[in-house]
């Protein structure tokens, strides 16, 4: 998606991975494929550890919903959305790579307006390990 | 400069809400009245934020001074709050109680003001025509002000629009094993077990992997960077 739309092999830009707690051990690798496979951007690896309930840091954490805005630089935020809070709207998909899901997931859906409102965290070394993926 | 936009942004409303008395249109008055009303009460929840909140008000007043350009993004936080589902809705409320001439015609007017105030060609013809209506309408009747105050003005009032009116239609939230874009603001369901990536160069992308198989969980890094 991003080299076909971008129309350049190697598009200079910054690569984000989010990670809930201590799931997904393999992650710095797979940040690693995915970083080689643009290029080499700058990339890190972010693991919330904290607000996302009693369970937080571990592996049964709230789920997180993750979110990132173009402020004066790229702002990156999460927290837990119920699932009661997401409302129709928003882009559509551009795709979806497990073609027997597309029709189970992707249909366009945000956080409500409440929702995207108060209770963000932002992403610093209070709230997650942040590394860095050379 | 944010706090100089605040007021544009009220007096806007307060100043229109005005003009539409004096011009016996009652419609207008009253929907300029609620505009302001709902410009206050954010103003008031705003100030009310706690400090450890990512909307905390350093962080609300870089986003005034972010959507402060004219553009018509950002404002979220707002957008539930408001009985305006976009923009161009408020362009016809506004253009057809208050100054119906701006909002069915004037194309040129409109045009250049929409360029005074960076409106991208793309965009919906009824912003255009909202700019032509804020270059004239924030301006006082029998005010001489030059150029760059009335492009102060109408900015103000281009920033509060897109402050209250901002709906769910510019971002993207990726779900399991989708990826999409969008030029500013992008997302991420859900991430437990999952993977969430996001790449940011001129656009925002964002993916998510959910923990499936390597075979499967690279398919969806490469589909991703492809």
């Amino acid at each position: 998606m991003i080299v076909g739309m971008e129309g350049v092999p190697h598009p200079a830009g910054n690569l984000y991975l989010f990670v809930n707690g201590t799931n997904r051990t393999q992650a710095d690798n797979e940040a690693r494929t995915i970083k080689d496979a643009l290029g080499g951007p700058a990339t890190r690896v972010y693991r919330m550890m904290t607000n996302l309930g009693a369970q937080s840091g571990g592996l049964e954490a709230d789920a997180a919903t993750i979110k990132v805005q173009r402020a004066a630089g790229i702002d990156l935020s999460y927290k837990h959305v119920p699932d009661n809070q997401w409302v129709a709207g928003g882009n559509a998909k551009t795709g979806c790579y497990y073609p027997q899901m597309d029709a189970t997931f992707g249909d366009a859906k945000v956080p409500n307006g409440g929702a995207l409102g108060a209770g963000w965290f932002h992403m610093t070394n209070a709230t997650c390990h942040i590394r860095g993926i050379h | 400069m944010a706090r100089q936009r605040v007021r544009y942004a009220g007096a806007f409303a307060s100043r229109h809400r005005e003009r539409c008395i004096e011009h016996g249109r009652e419609e207008g008055a009253a929907h300029f009245r609620t505009l302001l009303l709902s410009y206050r009460t954010n103003s008031k929840r705003k100030r009310s934020l706690s400090s450890n909140d990512y909307s905390s008000q350093d962080q609300a007043q870089q986003r005034l001074v972010r959507t402060g350009d004219g553009s018509p993004r950002a404002g979220e936080r707002h957008a539930a709050q408001s009985g305006v589902a976009n923009l161009g809705q408020l362009a016809e409320l506004c253009g057809a109680q208050c100054m119906p001439g701006v909002a069915s015609g004037a194309p040129r007017a409109s045009r250049a003001a929409a360029d005074l105030l960076r409106i991208p060609a793309r965009a919906p013809v009824r912003w255009r025509n909202m700019a032509g209506f804020l270059i004239r309408g924030a301006m006082p009747v029998d005010a001489s002000g030059d150029e760059v105050s009335k492009v102060a003005w109408a900015r103000g009032g281009l920033w509060y629009i897109a402050l209250v009116s901002e709906g769910v239609d510019s971002m993207y939230y990726a779900q399991m094993f989708c990826y999409g874009t969008d030029n500013n603001h992008v997302g991420i369901t859900g991430i437990r077990g999952c993977l969430g990536v996001v790449f940011a160069t001129a656009n925002l992308y964002a993916v998510h992997i959910p923990p499936l198989d390597s075979q499967r969980d690279l398919a969806g890094a490469m589909a991703f960077v492809a």
